[in-house]
């Protein structure tokens, strides 16, 4: 749905159109926020958060960025609150995502992918957390950071370079 | 040229960020640095493998039950910016307690419950989560600074509250136990409890929150 058109439906059929930009941006919301918090349970809360943002702000939506881009910054400023009331709730148990398929060292190496990322900065997890959601370019992932795409890059790269130097054995 | 543009430019190229001639370069340096062959054969699969998992969760999440969840989120907010103007009509019972219009037997039982409405409703319409949020998202700055920046402000705003209330509750405590008025007290006592949320528990957090940013 263009931004225009979401924008003019708010007014029009709030509940419709609402229900139309959750289908459409839940997974990588969902996405994004299981990549920043520590939890699925922690990924849902935020997620339920986010749209709710999204929701009581549409109407304030003016348009200098694309929605795509907007929905994307709420949902990192979301899923950071999020992950400190975790924190604050002293529930640093990270849980790694795995299918029950999976053999048992395959999870044992995902588990030390989640890990790792839990011992990198916001920052760096941040950009690669937004590099691992689909449909997301490097152009819009500036966007939402709202920094230069230079900056990205290099984000980027220190990230993966401080990933790769603690899952060296 | 150093290895580390090219580092880089090996996270570009599996974007799709490159041009041809920088390709080219790309692949001609890779042909005769291992240890960016390396790095591109190790580097590169972080970002796959973070999606394949995702993708693993996300089959399992009940969408249905997630957007029920934001509509009661809905319904709980707007109750909340119903019910605080009825807390905030306790602020008139205060000014009456302070002009001493009520006995003080009623002032003892009305003034404990105004004075956690007062703050309530301060909580609710003042420094609510939603300002919180759209205040970093709105400014298209860089969002992490922009949130790193904004901890910085509540934090000196906190210190600045504490001296300030600590300044009235001396004040309070100095009339009132010179002129022997209780009301004096009651008011100190109420900004005395202001600081102690602000060092126990506000400043605390968001010295917390920096730390996780940082």
């Amino acid at each position: 749905m263009a931004d225009d058109a979401v924008v003019a439906r708010i007014s029009v059929d709030r509940e419709a159109a609402f229900a139309e930009l959750f289908a459409e941006h839940r997974t990588r919301v969902f996405t994004l926020c299981r990549h920043l918090v520590r939890t699925r349970a922690d990924a849902e809360d935020a997620t339920q958060e986010v749209f709710l943002q999204l929701l009581r702000s549409l109407e304030k939506f003016r348009g200098e960025s694309a929605l795509s881009t907007f929905i994307h910054r709420i949902a990192v400023r979301v899923a950071i609150k999020q992950r400190m009331k975790s924190a604050r709730q002293d529930d640093l148990r990270v849980e790694a995502p795995s299918a029950k398929s999976d053999p048992l060292e395959a999870r044992e190496e995902e588990r030390r992918l989640w890990s790792a990322m839990e011992q990198l900065t916001l920052e760096h997890r941040t950009v690669l957390a937004l590099f691992a959601v689909d449909g997301l370019s490097h152009k819009e992932i500036a966007a939402v950071l709202g920094v230069p795409e230079g900056t990205v890059w290099s984000r980027l790269h220190l990230a993966r370079k401080k990933l790769a130097a603690l899952l060296r054995p | 040229m150093s290895c580390e543009k090219f580092e880089i430019e090996i996270g570009m190229r599996q974007h799709g960020a490159l041009d041809a001639a920088e390709e080219a370069a790309l692949d001609a340096h890779l042909a005769g640095c291992e240890s960016c062959r390396a790095f591109a054969a190790e580097a590169g699969g972080f970002e796959t493998a973070l999606k394949r998992r995702a993708e693993e969760e996300v089959k399992q999440v009940d969408w249905e039950r997630l957007l029920r969840g934001v509509r009661a989120l809905r319904t709980n907010y707007r109750l909340k910016l119903w019910l605080a103007p009825l807390f905030l009509l306790q602020v008139p019972l205060i000014f009456l307690i302070g002009m001493g219009q009520l006995p003080p037997r009623e002032m003892l039982i009305v003034g404990p419950p105004a004075t956690v409405g007062i703050y309530l409703a301060w909580v609710w319409l003042i420094h609510r989560p939603f300002r919180e949020v759209m205040a970093v998202v709105q400014n298209n700055d860089d969002l992490l600074r922009g949130y790193l920046r904004e901890l910085e402000r509540r934090m000196t705003r906190a210190k600045v509250f504490i001296v300030l209330n600590t300044l009235v509750v001396i004040g309070g405590l100095a009339v009132g136990i010179v002129m022997g008025d209780w009301r004096d007290l009651f008011v100190a006592a109420f900004f005395a409890g202001w600081i102690a949320l602000d060092l126990l528990w506000r400043l605390p957090r968001l010295r917390l929150m920096r730390a996780e940013v940082m």
